[in-house]
């Protein structure tokens, strides 16, 4: 399932992927293919991308 | 002592040294991978070793049942499935992005590719015409250069495929 959520936070910050992926310190391929839902993030790069982006675990990943 | 005693020495020293190295170079940050590409690798590592094991497994069987002979000199078989088994390796981890870590330039390693298919390429080309490939039927040790050239040839091809694709894909 894509992650929008992540996804529109980041562009809300006028962040790219690679941006978010230098601060987070993995590849940018690895936040396309969290936003795209093809990898689940360990609860640490979760944080880690929480952090980065000013939201909370709820806001980016919990699922309703 | 003999030259292939001393030979053995320096050849066990020489893979001591490039393991250290490894280990030196893997431990240094900026040649992390991150959590993903761990992941991949590690499916692309099973994926080979499997290639590796089905290669030999079907190599024997055909020249049992098959031929009743081998089809190659001694120690060139398992070259040729170590080959087998990191194209299928690298073609893996490129395809899901985990082949260099995340600060690698993808330019230098595939400069050191292409010098090894263009030393290897010079060599084979000699072999081939030299008709040094076969000989009394089973593929000799020359073979070895062609084989190393189209593995490299191939990993090439596939990182630049890969990198034309990322380019378009991006944001």
């Amino acid at each position: 399932m894509k992650n929008l959520r992540m996804k529109s936070a980041r562009a809300a910050k006028d962040m790219s992927q690679q941006k978010l992926a230098e601060i987070v310190n993995v590849s940018r391929q690895t936040i396309s293919a969290v936003e795209k839902g093809d990898y689940n993030p360990t609860i640490n790069l979760c944080i880690a991308i929480c952090k980065a982006l000013d939201k909370t675990l709820d806001e980016l990943f919990w699922i309703e | 002592m003999d030259t292939m005693k001393i030979t053995f020495i320096i050849v066990c020293a020489a893979i001591a040294i490039f393991i250290l190295l490894i280990k030196k170079y893997s431990m240094d940050d900026s040649n992390r991978y991150d959590e993903r590409q761990v992941a991949m690798r590690s499916k692309a590592y099973k994926f080979g070793f499997g290639t590796v094991l089905a290669y030999n497994v079907l190599y024997y069987l055909a020249t049992a049942i098959f031929f009743e002979k081998p089809l190659m000199q001694d120690g060139i078989a398992p070259m040729v499935g170590v080959c087998l088994g990191l194209v299928v390796f690298a073609i893996e981890c490129i395809r899901n992005d985990a082949f260099f870590s995340i600060r690698q330039n993808p330019w230098v390693y595939m400069l050191l590719c292409l010098i090894v298919v263009l030393s290897n390429g010079y060599v084979s080309f000699q072999n081939i015409r030299d008709g040094l490939l076969i000989k009394d039927g089973l593929m000799t040790e020359s073979c070895l250069q062609p084989i190393i050239t189209v593995t490299f040839l191939i990993i090439i091809i596939a990182i630049i495929v890969k990198l034309i694709f990322s380019r378009e894909e991006e944001e």
